[in-house]
């Protein structure tokens, strides 16, 4: 386990801007500076360095150093000013946290600034206010996080634990009961399964999905509205099939664009009706599965049909959340390309063929960007997961030296201890309790 | 009128506990108990320590309790367990003559200066603007002291259920306390049930032991009190009398299993929570019915071996069937019963109603311990009663309470536990709730507690020199151990590779050997430098610490990266609504916990990170 003392975060809002500042405070902060640019730095001076990820150029940053205790926390602090990208902060603080730091805690600049008395009560209560409220973020975001994939590795490595914890336990804490005595053998078994689960999580979670999260966009709408021609038109390419016939689009196609300086996805999908044509049908379904995967929608309508009660309908029947209405074709209006907000959603009439008021269609897109939090912190949460599993990983690999030597009560300590890291992930600390609930439910214990 | 400082209510395990600790301190006390004679009575199995329970008795016994001393003197049958599976979770289970206990702890409550025990049942608390000041008896004396402890065990509300029948009882052959309930009923005191069982006695003389495996005291007769190991005091041992093993059957199962409309825990007449880890046959044959046998143990009653106490076989069923079922088991054939099994059902009190040192929150001056708070089992009891007994005089002489923690001893894992988790079934001690397994050994009790203990004014100053003279004895044996070197290119150093496969690359004293390798101090004591020593329990000990060393530095800097400050106090009269941010939830769970340090705050379930570091900013104010 590494030296907990020193942090390290991003601290400037999520998202795309000019500049993004991770903030590094601690005892390892001048240990991390000559790392990273190769010779100690003055105090407060501004140094234009590069910092490089695999070996290559990751982006050109300013960092400036603190000393404590002249500095926001009271310790000694390095700020780097890299471009405003998610990605390359996070791989800046990937980067720090690897090796000389751990991810802050929410407020806990704050808290040390306050324990150091850099700052007075008065600022760090209203500072109390932002931990409380990212507190409400973090618990969703670790509920968001541990939906999929992710949280079915999880839950698997905690029943693996607490298998394997409630047989070295009880053997412990019941050697006169007749429960099977367990060999080295089977201990080892359990372990060198637990470590292909533990690096198998490893390697999902660090597989570009936790840096690729990107907003799912889904243009839905009835057949011919000009869904096609849309993502043609941001595309700025002819790669989709744009035809004049109702319901030309049979399957969902997916692609991923880059809108300024962010990345979305965004799948065509087939005309919504109701149709008795088998292959349309499937393509109805396609796009089902394709809304229920979707963060947002952009719900396409004819301007010159507009929005209509059936509409209103085919958003119900489909059970559409988080949409934007798209008015296409207002070529053939004479209409002027604008947005207009309503109580549900934003409207935006452009015309996709000629290219007119694509831009408004942008605009919203970057608000919903920049307003989506949970992306933020899904990412945040799942960085503190990876770092317990980790920890953990570590962990069993002492664990397994003691098992060779036979000392069951420091293999019994290892365990417990990668235990609690698997299942703070979860958020749930009653690691005692569940293990016991497994003792009694699995041996008969007592006399 | 009688005034008292310490007035006890209860001469259980935690009755007596606490009125020896409040004497100890220099607290008049009374022990106020409805039958003199059943003082120190074991009411249910004739056995001290066992895993997790022996490190509550030694930690009792380094705070100069009774509980170890009374028990190695009564002691008919010593084991050590897991001896193979490492020092922490090791343990010392003394089986003891009930009838020698019972005596011996009387005599030793007798010994006591400024302890009066008194015989009465008492009926109600007598308070002021929610402040205890005394007790009144059945018979209408009234009887004042500065603090109150109630150690009244399974008497409030009890209730006997043995078959279809059923009958209010504290315990066999005793009266339950109806009356001192209702009192706490209408002062709303949160009230639960809990139920535990007991099996039947059987007649000694009616088992054949011919084929049955028989367990004698292990060679090396480990004692639960630090006296007679580690401080060379001698007492005189009393005969020992052997267990025996034997095991249930089909037969014995298949007649159990008819019976399950007549059992009380299956047919609705009992509802309370039992403990999972004490369950009644009944229990054992129907949920775990593909076991085709379960183990007894049968142990002796009294050093006359009279009755014995078959171990593993608790029951509620009627008299008449239990009397069935132990036929068909090995051994037991002729059986003769001589007082039924059954089952108790008993109101406890919620321990989320008291504060760390034990006092209730709703009455000042009065302290809860024992069975009462929810736990089951005689050192859980003692444990409290000993806390209950330090702190009640604590608050007599205006001083801050005494809470300890979990890094320092199992009494702070059960304290720490029952306030902040509250309990859903009798709550025991298992090593596996202790964080700090590894610390909180049984060979160093005295190391973590001793001292405090003589601050405190709770352990005597003749103790006190016997604790100083081991402690010195460890020193100097460390000294030597590191004076003691042993150069590369030696003979030792030839034998240690051949003997334990060890490479010294640098010269190295015995200690480092110690801790760097698996050898143990026996083996270092055979080597030709070693010399000379006093004494190998001192050597183990110093062993044991060396060895421990490292592995005690790695828990502490996990106990940083889950969280810090865990030790830093709240005030009990901390005002929680005035922390900006905080969630009703939590508000509302701080409130009724009321934690007393950062660490039990964060234990309480539901509260997040986050809110500790709110309430941390707060605490500084
Ligand atoms: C049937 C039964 C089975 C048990 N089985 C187990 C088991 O399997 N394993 C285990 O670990 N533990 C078991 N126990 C629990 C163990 O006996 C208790 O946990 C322990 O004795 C509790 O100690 P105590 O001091 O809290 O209470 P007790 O030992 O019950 O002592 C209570 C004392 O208070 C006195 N008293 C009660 N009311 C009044 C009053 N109104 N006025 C004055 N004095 C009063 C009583 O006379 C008694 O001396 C069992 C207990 C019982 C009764
Ligand atoms: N005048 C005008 N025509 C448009 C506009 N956008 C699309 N169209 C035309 O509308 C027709 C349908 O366009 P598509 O993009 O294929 O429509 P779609 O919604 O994808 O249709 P399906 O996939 O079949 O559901 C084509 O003939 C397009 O040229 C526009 O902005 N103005
Ligand atoms: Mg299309």
């Amino acid at each position: 386990m590494k030296s907990s003392d020193t942090i390290a975060a991003i601290s400037t809002a999520y998202g795309f801007s000019g500049i993004g500042v991770v903030r590094v405070s601690g005892k390892n902060v001048s240990k991390l500076i000559k790392k990273f640019f190769g010779k100690t730095l003055k105090p407060r001076h501004a140094y234009l360095k590069k910092i490089y990820y695999q070996k290559k150029i990751l982006d050109e940053v300013v960092v400036i150093y603190f000393k404590k205790p002249k500095s926001y926390t009271g310790e000694d602090m390095c700020e780097i000013h890299a471009h405003g990208n998610p990605v390359i902060l996070e791989t800046i603080t990937d980067l720090i946290t690897s090796n000389y730091a751990r991810h802050a805690k929410p407020g806990e600049f704050t808290e040390r600034a306050f324990l150091n008395n850099k700052i007075d009560l008065l600022q760090a209560e209203s500072v109390s206010d932002l931990i409380a409220s990212s507190n409400i973020s973090a618990a969703q975001s670790a509920a968001t996080s541990l939906q999929g994939e992710f949280s079915k590795h999880i839950k698997i490595l905690e029943n693996m634990l607490l298998d394997l914890r409630s047989k070295i336990e009880s053997s412990i804490n019941f050697p006169e009961d007749e429960i099977p005595e367990i060999d080295k053998r089977t201990f080892k078994d359990m372990i060198t399964n637990l470590e292909k689960n533990f690096k198998d999580i490893l390697s999902i979670a660090t597989t570009g999905e936790v840096l690729n999260q990107k907003i799912k966009y889904v243009v839905v709408g009835r057949p011919n509205v000009g869904k096609s021609s849309l993502i043609n038109s941001i595309l700025n390419t002819e790669s989709s099939i744009v035809s004049a016939h109702a319901g030309t689009t049979r399957d969902s196609i997916r692609y991923d664009v880059k809108i300024d300086n962010f990345i979305i996805s965004i799948t065509d999908t087939a005309g919504l009706r109701s149709t008795r044509n088998l292959i349309e049908k499937e393509g109805i379904e396609r796009t089902k599965k394709s809304l229920s995967e979707a963060n947002r929608v952009l719900y396409v309508v004819d301007a010159k049909v507009g929005f209509t009660k059936s509409d209103e309908k085919l958003i119900k029947k489909f059970e559409i959340k988080n949409y934007d209405v798209v008015f296409n074709k207002i070529d053939l209006l004479k209409e002027k390309a604008r947005i207009q907000k309503t109580k549900h959603y934003s409207a935006v009439f452009l015309s996709a063929k000629n290219k007119i008021g694509l831009k408004f269609l942008k605009k919203i897109m970057s608000e919903h960007y920049k307003s989506n939090n949970s992306l933020e912190s899904t990412v945040i949460a799942r960085k503190r997961h990876i770092e317990n599993i980790k920890a953990g990983l570590e962990q069993l690999y002492i664990a397994k030296k003691h098992l060779d030597n036979y000392h069951l009560e420091f293999f019994a300590e290892e365990i417990r201890i990668i235990h609690k890291l698997v299942s703070s992930i979860i958020g749930d600390d009653s690691i005692t309790e569940k293990m016991l609930d497994k003792i009694f439910s699995d041996f008969c214990i007592g006399k | 009128m009688k005034k008292y400082d310490v007035v006890v209510i209860g001469g259980g395990h935690a009755g007596c506990e606490a009125s020896s600790a409040a004497a100890r301190m220099g607290c008049k006390t009374v022990l106020i108990t409805m039958k003199t004679d059943s003082i120190g009575q074991l009411s249910c199995n004739p056995a001290v320590g066992g895993i997790g329970k022996s490190h509550l008795a030694r930690e009792i016994d380094a705070l100069d309790g009774l509980i170890s001393v009374v028990a190695d003197k009564s002691a008919l049958q010593r084991r050590t367990l897991n001896s193979r599976k490492g020092q922490a979770v090791q343990a010392t289970r003394i089986q003891t003559c009930r009838d020698h206990y019972k005596l011996n702890m009387q005599k030793a409550l007798q010994g006591i200066k400024n302890l009066d025990i008194y015989q009465a049942t008492i009926s109600s608390i007598i308070s002021k603007n929610n402040i205890a000041t005394g007790v009144i008896t059945e018979a209408g004396d009234k009887i004042f002291g500065k603090s109150i402890i109630l150690t009244v065990g399974t008497f409030l509300g009890g209730k006997i259920h043995i078959g279809l029948k059923s009958f209010s009882a504290g315990r066999a052959g005793d009266k339950p306390s109806i009356e001192l309930e209702s009192f706490f009923k209408d002062y709303s005191f949160k009230i639960g049930r809990l139920k535990t069982g007991t099996p039947p006695r059987i007649k000694t003389a009616s088992i054949d032991f011919e084929k049955l495996e028989k367990q004698n005291s292990d060679p090396h007769m480990p004692k639960l009190s630090y006296l007679y190991d580690h401080y060379g005091v001698t007492y005189n041992e009393i005969k020992q009398v052997p267990c025996h093993i034997t095991y249930t059957n089909e037969s014995t199962h298949d007649l159990i299993r008819t019976k399950k409309d007549e059992s009380p825990l299956f047919n609705g007449n009992i509802v309370s929570k039992g403990p999972r880890y004490c369950p009644s046959i009944e229990d054992k044959v129907y949920r775990f019915s593909e076991k085709k046998q379960h183990q007894i143990f049968l142990e002796p009653e009294t050093i006359n071996n009279y009755e014995t106490y078959p171990n593993g076989i608790s029951t509620s069923l009627s008299e008449k069937d239990q009397m069935k079922f132990l036929k068909t088991i090995d051994g037991l054939g002729s059986a003769i019963i001589t007082q039924p099994g059954y089952a108790i059902e008993y109101s406890y009190f919620d321990p989320r109603g008291l504060y760390s040192s034990l006092e209730t929150k709703k009455l000042e001056n009065l302290f809860f311990a024992g069975q009462i708070n929810g736990t089951t089992g005689y050192e859980e009891a003692a444990a409290q009663g000993l806390l209950a007994g330090i702190n009640a005089s604590l608050k007599i002489k205006d001083k801050e309470p005494w809470i300890p923690t979990r890094k320092e001893s199992y009494i702070g894992v059960l304290i720490d536990d029952l306030v902040t988790q509250g309990v859903v079934e009798p709550y025991r001690m298992f090593t596996s709730r202790a964080e700090h397994r590894l610390r909180l050994r049984e060979d160093n009790a005295d190391t973590r507690l001793t001292e405090i203990g003589y601050k405190l004014g709770v352990v005597t100053k003749d103790r006190w020199k016997l604790f100083i003279t081991k402690v010195d004895k460890i020193k100097k044996e460390t000294r030597r151990l590191e004076t003691i070197d042993i150069d590369v290119n030696s003979k030792t150093s030839k034998l240690l590779h051949e003997r334990f496969g060890l490479k010294l690359k640098n010269k190295s004293n015995l200690k480092n050997l110690l801790k760097m390798s698996d050898i143990t101090y026996e083996d270092i004591s055979k080597l030709q430098c070693f010399g000379i020593t006093a004494n190998s329990d001192i050597g183990h000990i110093v062993a044991n610490n060396i060895r421990y060393e490292g592995y005690l530095k790695r828990q502490d800097d996990e106990a940083q990266f889950f969280s810090n400050a865990q030790e830093q106090r709240i005030p009990p009269d901390f005002n929680y609504d005035r922390i900006k941010g905080l969630t009703n939830e939590a508000l509302e769970k701080l409130k009724e916990v009321l934690p007393g340090n950062l660490g039990q705050a964060s234990r309480i379930p539901g509260i997040t990170p986050a809110t500790i570091t709110l309430l941390k900013i707060a605490l500084k104010r």
